[in-house]
């Protein structure tokens, strides 16, 4: 009687935490493949008690099972998340224009930016041979961070502002103010930091070359789209340093363009990771 | 021997010579491996499960001696993903070899 037991709490084990309706499927697989292993180990003379300590054995550490189909099938969450946080992120591009924000639409948008970053490392890891990709965005994410704290020091309304910006453009607007103003050791600290989260994009976009296939034939647009985001953010902050106000209001067009085309990507990308059936179903 | 990269890989092929359910894969590598590439079948379903989400591979349930089974089939993207990957692996392994070959003559 015990060996059933010991099946049955190993099978729990291996499947804890896992939707249900997975889990009954991945239960079912499980059992199938020990009876296959405990009906071949009697077939080769064991007794039963043997057979089923062979055939438990065969299949390994029940947690280690559990671990590696939770990251699997509970990824799909993460992705239906950061689905509906770079929707909202685009919606709120489009919509932000017309909108000052208060402080707490730009901390939301703070956090979908972050959500759809680390769903996209996850991503990366989970379907590309490693990469790695957690240098830059730490670089995008720290950065956006150090960026609102500096223009908040610097007085240039970083928490009542359009935040559309923090998504696609962190703050390049405010630095238009600047023109106004002396070039203090904080604006030239903010221009530092704007320019470190082009730097990211631009080394997030590197890191995936030629991995258009494995990123739903998105990684070629993708990386195009971060580079241009990456390049004019830079390069903004360059023409914020050198005071040329003419590139700067160029390149903050370039930005704008580039940064929601690259949202409207991360919606797509996101889409197909999160619902792969209905992806695979309108490719056939 | 670490196979957690190579899994894959070897599914694919494994596959690719007909649709199998897990523990088929599993002893086929074994198997044909002479043992040498030996791992905890338990882990397997992880992978299968990532490939068949990535679109590499498909499920279907088929009825054998009672028992519902849930076999696994290569799909055209999965085709391609072999043939790139064995590609991959053909210059991989070679560079090694060469690498290896003319340690052994130095």
């Amino acid at each position: 009687m015990s060996a059933p037991l010991d099946l049955c709490a190993w099978l729990r084990t291996a499947t804890r935490g896992l939707p249900r309706a997975i889990k009954a499927v991945v239960y079912e697989e499980l059992s199938a493949h020990y009876q296959d292993a405990f009906d071949e180990q009697r077939a080769d003379g064991l007794n039963a008690a043997d057979a089923h300590r062979a055939a438990l054995a065969q299949l390994g550490d029940a947690r280690e099972t559990a671990h590696a189909l939770r990251e699997i099938h509970l990824a799909q969450r993460h992705y239906v998340l950061a689905l509906g946080a770079s929707l909202a992120s685009l919606l709120w591009v489009v919509m932000g224009a017309f909108f000052t924000s208060a402080a707490m639409l730009t901390i939301v948008a703070v956090f979908w930016l972050f959500v759809m970053l680390r769903s996209f490392r996850r991503l990366i890891e989970a379907r590309l041979d490693a990469p790695n990709v957690r240098l830059p965005i730490a670089m995008i994410e720290v950065c956006t961070l150090l960026t609102i704290v500096l223009a908040f020091v610097a007085d240039q309304n970083p928490i009542d502002y359009p935040s559309v910006l923090v998504v696609i453009d962190p703050f390049i607007l405010p630095y238009q103010q600047l023109w106004e103003q002396s070039l203090t050791p904080i604006h030239i600290l903010l221009a530092a930091t704007v320019g470190l989260i082009g730097l990211g994009w631009l080394l997030l976009g590197e890191r995936l070359m030629g991995q258009d296939a494995r990123l739903f034939q998105l990684g070629t647009l993708l990386i195009g789209a971060m580079t241009v985001t990456g390049l004019g953010l830079i390069g903004s902050a360059l023409s914020v340093l050198l005071r040329n106000v003419t590139a700067l209001q160029t390149l903050v067009l370039v930005v704008v363009i580039a940064g929601t085309a690259r949202q409207a990507l991360f919606v797509l990308l996101f889409f197909r990771a999160a619902y792969p059936q209905r992806d695979r179903k309108a490719r056939a | 021997m670490n196979l957690k990269g190579s899994l894959p890989l070897l599914i694919l092929y494994v596959l690719s010579r007909g649709s199998s359910h897990g523990y088929q894969i599993a002893k086929a590598i074994k198997q044909q491996s002479e043992g040498v590439l030996d791992f905890k079948e338990g882990t397997l379903y992880p992978t299968l499960h990532n490939l068949e989400q990535q679109g590499m591979i498909a499920s279907f349930e088929q009825e054998e001696n009672g028992r519902t089974r849930r076999y696994y089939r290569l799909t055209q993207d999965g085709s391609a993903m072999l043939e790139r990957q064995l590609t991959e692996w053909t210059r991989y392994t070679s560079a090694v070899n060469t690498i290896l070959k003319g340690g052994a003559a130095t």
